[in-house]
């Protein structure tokens, strides 16, 4: 039987990947391009771990011998692998080896026979397309949630005695992101509508108040620079599911509502009555954010916060 | 001999003029082919790499006949490379785009690195830059904000959660920018004129195998319809009253 790998290398936060496997015949197995935690977290929940250590040396050193090593275990059916960087670059060293399909945004997946049966998400989520897959293939993508288990599994660590031409000269720490924006009931998103950078001190207090996550549009994190990327929602960045979500300053672009789409409840604040999230939220407040989000934070404060 | 520095670019019709038909078939005819941002920010991080190698720069784009006409040569061109190669591709994929660009890498000489921008605009699957390292068996440096030449190769600076990471490789590598390494400069009136004279050579990409892959649905994805309640909040304390109220009639607070 053609074996399934779901590849870990960011952090555990693979569940998600878990899931879909799930829905192939083959036994999962992980590959871990990481740290000894992301190796010792997999484990502990039970699965089978075979672990490049990542620790001091860049994935990109890695990332040839462990396709080797994936190769070497057999025929591969199907690797799942969430969107980060170096997530990526192992699933590509491997699809490469062993010339394999990609789908990308894989939502669902299901066996037919020996063909892959992938649902996936094109052009940034406007269209649900699915697709069978015959010979190995690649699926990409949300990797989120930290599997949990009783039974402990095994870790087998896989040495690699030459790291070739890669080397990482140096690693400048920066303040964690925070808490994983999948994981939040209720996100407070701030877009372009925010006229100044101290002006997210508002938005924090509007987001404590709400027991919210604070997010932005995409110019905010990568043009503006005001907060991490990783917190920015849209195709390109994260895509969530709160129970609320709560839209200050922001147009309501294809690009950004895919992110939010899911959301339980949306909620805009915004000075357009015409603006395009106005169709696309629950309820509209339509003013000046700046006067609309110290009252709002006012009316919630003393409310429960999930 | 130079050494040459490639950048792969797409020259794609951009989702943001389409519309999605009820089959979940893509509606272009009001949209324009575009280089997308973060192909604009590949080419001007590869040129500046180049210039500072003193290296060639070669833009490869992949695709069907439209990449090869001047509108979009032009538009590659006025943004700074020394030559185009164009490889024909009717139906561009993710592995199609990275066997094409690895068959270019390989025929170049003293190729110093492959740069790519972060995502493509069309396929979307953003495991190009990944997929031709692999091909090559060349290191990926990916999602860079800065690369640099270094004794026989090259540095880069990649943003991530933990820090930033400074990673050196001997010999060539993959390189993928992310979308703000840089903000690319809008070519000016002796930039497009020059493009124009600029070498384009049109290649036809290797046959691929046949396609294992089949399309079994294909659907629009429609939003969820909303409540869609408009509050004008002049009086914000007011309007916000308002709205906590409906929200907790509503259960959602």
């Amino acid at each position: 039987m053609n074996g399934t790998w779901v590849i870990a290398a960011e952090d555990a936060a693979v569940a998600s990947l878990l899931d879909l496997a799930g829905g192939l015949d083959a036994p999962v197995r992980v590959l871990v391009v990481g740290s000894a935690p992301v190796a010792q977290t997999l484990a502990a929940a039970g699965l089978t771990v075979d672990w490049f250590d990542a620790t001091d040396a860049p994935a990109a050193a890695l990332a040839t011998a462990a396709a080797a090593h994936v190769l070497a275990a057999g025929s591969v059916g199907a690797v799942l692998a969430g969107t980060g960087p170096d997530s990526r670059l192992v699933a590509g060293a491997i699809a490469a080896a062993c010339g394999a399909q990609i789908v990308g945004d894989v939502t669902q997946v299901a066996q037919d026979g020996t063909d892959v049966v992938a649902t996936h998400l094109l052009y940034g989520g406007l269209v649900e397309q699915t697709v069978a897959v015959r010979g190995p293939v690649l699926l990409v993508a949300g990797a989120h949630g930290t599997p949990a288990g009783a039974v402990p599994g095994l870790v087998a660590r896989i040495g690699v005695p030459d790291l070739g031409p890669v080397r990482r000269l140096a690693v400048a720490p920066r303040p964690p992101a925070g808490e994983d924006l999948h994981e939040a009931t209720r996100v407070v998103g701030v877009g372009r509508g925010l006229r100044d950078e101290a002006d997210l001190a508002m938005l924090r207090e509007l987001a404590g108040a709400l027991g919210a996550q604070l997010a932005c549009s995409r110019p905010l994190a990568e043009g503006l620079g005001w907060l991490p990327t990783e917190r920015y929602l849209g195709i390109s960045g994260a895509r969530i599911a709160p129970e609320l979500y709560v839209a200050v300053g922001i147009s309501g672009q294809g690009q950004h509502m895919i992110g939010v789409r899911d959301a339980g409840t949306i909620v805009a604040v915004n000075t357009d009555p015409q603006a395009a999230i106005v169709d696309q939220a629950d309820w509209t407040l339509v003013g000046d954010l700046y006067d609309v989000v110290p009252a709002l934070t006012k009316a919630l404060a003393g409310t429960d916060a999930p | 001999m130079t050494s040459t520095v490639l950048v792969a670019y797409q020259w794609a019709t951009t989702t943001s003029g389409a519309t999605v038909r009820p089959d979940g078939t893509l509606d272009t005819a009001r949209a324009k082919p575009a280089l997308s941002e973060y192909d604009q920010v590949a080419i001007e991080l590869a040129r500046q790499l180049a210039d500072e190698a003193g290296a060639r720069l070669v833009a490869v784009g992949v695709g069907d006949d439209g990449v090869a006409a001047s509108l979009a040569t032009k538009a590659v061109g006025s943004r700074g490379p020394d030559e185009i190669v164009v490889v024909r591709d009717s139906e561009p994929s993710t592995v199609s785009v990275a066997a094409a660009l690895a068959q270019v890498a390989a025929a170049s000489p003293d190729v110093l690195a492959v740069v790519t921008g972060d995502a493509s605009a069309d396929h979307g699957t953003r495991m190009v830059p990944a997929l031709l390292a692999g091909l090559l068996h060349w290191p990926l440096l990916a999602e860079v904000s800065n690369v640099s030449v270094a004794e026989g190769g090259l540095r880069a600076v990649q943003p991530r959660p933990s820090g930033l990471h400074t990673t050196q490789v001997i010999g060539p590598a993959v390189v993928s920018a992310t979308p703000d390494a840089l903000t690319p400069r809008v070519p000016g009136m002796r930039d497009i004129l020059a493009a124009a004279k600029k070498p384009v050579h049109v290649v036809d990409g290797a046959a691929t195998a046949g396609p294992t892959t089949r399309v079994v649905a294909s659907a629009r994805v429609d939003p969820p319809d909303r409540r869609r309640r408009v509050i004008p909040a002049q009086d914000a304390i007011g309007a916000v009253e308002q709205l906590v109220n409906e929200m907790r009639t509503a259960g959602v607070l």
